[in-house]
């Protein structure tokens, strides 16, 4: 069974592009509207690899962020 | 054999901290900081231990006890040894806000964000969750 990912468009607070939180059914992820599509489309990107690489399931932000942010996977 | 305020600029500047990086991660001041490694002032036991830590070193590798090389770093280890927010605050929210099992989320956020913008963002998250659940 897949999870379902829900994307919103809003107004998130300065230097926020995204977030992304587990829901009932999979991911939740808000998207900050002010962004370019570009910046759109890398927050969405990063968002996903935070899903595809289980980063719900570890422990640590730093290490999270570090990995999740190399190789630009992200701003 | 080393003394302990060597070894501890020693092993700052190898692993490229400044005082002001080293102090933050050990909640001291730069002063502190400073005071240790022109050997004015001695840090506790608990200090020593979180220097530890952060090199990746023994206690008697610290205190210049021993001059063995400590292990080496592989680029893992030294990924962990950087930090993604430079506001040490920022950086605390942000582990609070995922250890949070109602929030639980996970940010793209600039490194050099506020501690603020993450909980105001975290507020936000909180009153859509609530939403959805009341929908």
């Amino acid at each position: 069974m897949t999870d379902d990912v829900f994307v919103y468009m809003v107004d998130l607070p300065d230097g926020i592009n995204e977030m992304v939180t587990p829901c009932a059914t999979g991911y939740t992820i808000y998207i900050d509207d002010k962004l370019s599509p570009e910046g759109r489309r890398d927050a969405y990107r990063h968002a996903l690899y935070h899903i595809t690489n289980h980063d719900f399931e570890k422990s640590d932000v730093n290490s999270i962020e570090i990995e999740a942010h190399k190789e630009g996977r992200g701003a | 054999m080393a003394t302990f305020p060597e070894r501890l600029r020693e092993l700052r500047t190898q692993r490229g901290f400044s005082q002001q990086d080293l102090a933050d991660r050990t909640d001291q001041t730069k002063q502190a900081i400073s005071q240790y490694e022109r050997g004015v002032r001695r840090p506790d036991m608990d200090m020593l231990l979180a220097l530890c830590d952060i090199f990746n070193v023994s206690l008697d590798y610290l205190t210049g006890k021993e001059d063995v090389t400590p292990r080496l770093v592989d680029k893992n280890d030294l990924r962990v040894l950087e930090t993604y927010h430079m506001d040490k605050k920022a950086m605390k929210v942000a582990q609070t806000i995922y250890d949070d099992p109602n929030l639980h989320a996970l940010f793209d956020a600039a490194r050099g964000n506020k501690a603020d913008n993450l909980r105001l963002a975290a507020e936000m998250l909180k009153r859509m969750k609530d939403t959805n659940n009341d929908g």
